[in-house]
């Protein structure tokens, strides 16, 4: 952490004292001394030191304790502060990782600037390099020391994922009794009203649960991820992150984008299920099909393939709608105003985007076979 | 390395815009360490753009920016949020995380240290909360303080680092006369106790001539004057004068309320 001075006072093996490489002893100094403690009965030699921050003695005070080393050469003000720590509560309180984390470069995707580009390209620009860095904090950084910030994509999940079941829910069963309904009213026609079961069965699977899930996660969260973003935005606040030198997109996007791409696929096989729910409630109550030739005729037409490819366009959905909202909350500009424009501007865009892809991906099933 | 000798800001040749607009053109800063420099100058002069170019918000079109030796603009991103916790920044508004309390957001630097022990972060907090007058303040969320509390917070926040160079963005702007000149002193404090180097920019000109060694007067985008704040004040060039002249003019019909809140101690106490 301290990697940005330079190493001066190195740490000599004979009994040769550490000693911090200027006069002021800071808590980047401090975490750089206390990383230099090889050895229990280390001595520090705090003679050069002209300056300190109560940050940056208490830091090492307690790291060195921790450590095993001992004190020389401090001043008369050193001294008088260091007496006046709560020394044994702070030892007491708590246990300590000892190792300083290795740092890893960021990838080259990152850094979007503002280029003369006209705004369209340089928010795909955006988008796409969004979409790759997520990969990479994902599934590459935490590999190398970084953190997955497990904790905050919980409690994400819990935001878009947990708490739009009731919503989901209703519409999903709703769109099983629609389909039903329809379909139920035009096989009649040949006699063939038990195949309602394979009709909507089918239809809610493949393509009706992802694209309504879609829909309402994109007006619920990703109007939500956007609002949020943007406000964070006009007033400093991600700039104050990078100023504290935190990364905020892997302190706050990343953490949304798992959590909508996690969530989007269990939300859309859950309405599948609610919606042939629905659908089986129309044709046992309404239309006197008896319970078992629905369940046959519905397991028949049904495969797991059907579920996996739904989930599968979920996670896609999900994955868009998370990167658009991300995409125009971060490029906000222009105050409340701006706020407000971004964020319909990100739920326009999610619903085109979703059902384009929507549109590929069923061309993509069919030619494919699937 | 004698404080007050070596420069630790050093800025040549800035120039900046937005599209075809030039907002910097041919900026040469130095600051020295210890040193507080103002940045003053009527709205849209570039000071704002200024600030963000000195702690890498922004990309400059031209010229070079060197804080405590590292050429900033040659820095990737790794390098520089790494070198980001050598200094610190006050946003006007404080820009605190709305979604934290005010202990979480001070401890939030700290913590993505992932070094630090908690018992010296919670110390480390109180202690510079105390120093800003907000101790009490650690459970409350930011938007339940007030304007000037938020400030203060923010500033507590820039400070739990130990930062060598602290950035101020209008430390003084929306607060009442009493507040501000609360908030001069806390920074002349932070100064006094920790040697650190400051770069203000503002146009509330009663803050600026308290707390500056120096000033540096922004017109158009181009540096106008610069001196200490008596040489400011003296300052012939008629753009400078007709700015820092509502100064004067405020002073000689007893409005200057700064003046004022000097005399009234106790007054500043009780908030």
């Amino acid at each position: 952490m301290a990697a940005t001075r330079s190493v001066a006072a190195a740490e000599a093996p004979g009994g040769e004292p550490l000693r911090p490489e200027g006069p002021r002893l800071d808590l980047a100094a401090a975490l750089d001394l206390a990383a230099r403690i090889a050895v229990p009965g280390t001595r520090i030699d705090l003679a050069g030191v002209q300056e300190f921050t109560g940050g940056g003695a208490a830091t090492l005070v307690v790291l060195a304790r921790e450590r095993g080393a001992r004190f020389s050469g401090a001043g008369r003000d050193l001294c008088r502060y260091l007496e006046e720590l709560p020394l044994e509560e702070l030892a007491a309180a708590h246990a300590l990782a000892p190792d300083a984390e290795e740092e890893e470069p960021l990838p080259a995707t990152a850094a979007p600037t503002d280029g003369p580009l006209s705004g369209a390209l340089a928010t795909t620009r955006w988008f796409v390099g969004l979409g790759l860095e997520f990969v990479y904090w994902v599934a590459v950084a935490p590999w190398r020391g970084a953190r997955l910030r497990l904790g905050k994509a919980v409690t994400e999940l819990n935001r878009i994922g947990v708490e739009a079941i009731p919503i989901v829910a209703l519409i999903a069963a709703l769109m099983g009794v629609i389909l039903a309904l329809n379909a139920a009213g035009q096989l009649r026609i040949y006699g063939a009203e038990k195949y309602t079961a394979n009709l909507v069965g089918i239809a809610l699977t493949r393509e009706l649960a992802p694209v309504i899930t879609a829909i309402l996660v994109a007006g619920r969260s990703g109007s939500a991820i956007a609002a949020e973003l943007a406000t964070m935005k006009v007033s400093d606040e991600i700039d104050a992150l990078e100023v504290m030198g935190i990364n905020p997109r892997a302190f706050l996007l990343v953490p949304k984008l798992l959590a909508i791409t996690i969530g989007m696929p269990v939300l859309v096989v859950l309405a599948s299920l609610v919606g042939i729910g629905g659908g089986f409630m129309v044709a046992v109550f309404g239309l006197a099909l008896p319970f078992d030739v629905y369940w046959e005729q519905t397991l028949q037409a049904l495969h797991v393939r059907d579920l996996v490819l739904g989930a599968l366009k979920a996670l896609c959905f999900g994955a868009l709608i998370g990167l658009t909202g991300c995409t125009y909350g971060m490029r906000v500009t222009g105050g409340a105003t701006g706020v407000g424009r971004v964020t319909t501007a990100a739920v326009v865009v999610s619903y085109v985007l979703v059902i384009v892809a929507n549109a590929l991906f069923t061309l993509l099933f069919f030619l494919a076979g699937w | 390395m004698t404080a007050g000798a070596e420069t630790v800001i050093h800025v040549r040749g800035l120039a900046a815009g937005y599209g075809s607009r030039q907002v910097l053109t041919g900026v040469d800063l130095a600051v020295r360490r210890g040193e507080i420099l103002t940045i003053m100058g009527p709205s849209g002069c570039g000071k704002t753009t200024l600030l963000k170019l000195l702690i890498g918000l922004e990309r400059p079109v031209a010229g070079t920016i060197h804080l405590l030796g590292e050429a900033i603009g040659a820095l990737d991103e790794d390098r520089l949020a790494r070198f980001r916790r050598r200094i610190g920044m006050c946003f006007q508004f404080g820009a605190l995380l709305n979604s934290l309390t005010v202990g979480e957001n001070l401890a939030l630097p700290l913590r993505e240290l992932r070094v630090v022990p908690e018992s010296v972060i919670a110390m480390i907090v109180g202690a510079r909360l105390a120093q800003v007058g907000l101790h009490g303040s650690a459970e409350n969320l930011p938007n339940e303080l007030s304007g000037g509390m938020r400030k203060r917070a923010g500033l507590a926040r820039a400070l739990v680092l130990d930062p060598e160079l602290l950035f101020f963005d209008e430390p003084t702007s929306g607060l009442d006369p009493v507040t501000a000149a609360g908030l001069d002193r806390t920074i002349l404090d932070v100064r006094r106790r920790g040697g650190t180097t400051m770069v203000v920019v503002t146009h509330d000109l009663a803050s600026a001539f308290t707390i500056s060694d120096r000033i540096v007067v922004l017109i158009d985008g181009a540096i106008r004057a610069e001196g200490s704040p008596r040489e400011i004040e003296q300052c012939r060039d008629p753009a400078v004068a007709a700015f820092v002249g509502r100064r004067a003019a405020a002073a000689a019909t007893g409005g200057d309320a700064r003046f004022v809140a000097a005399h009234f101690d106790g007054v500043r106490g009780a908030q």
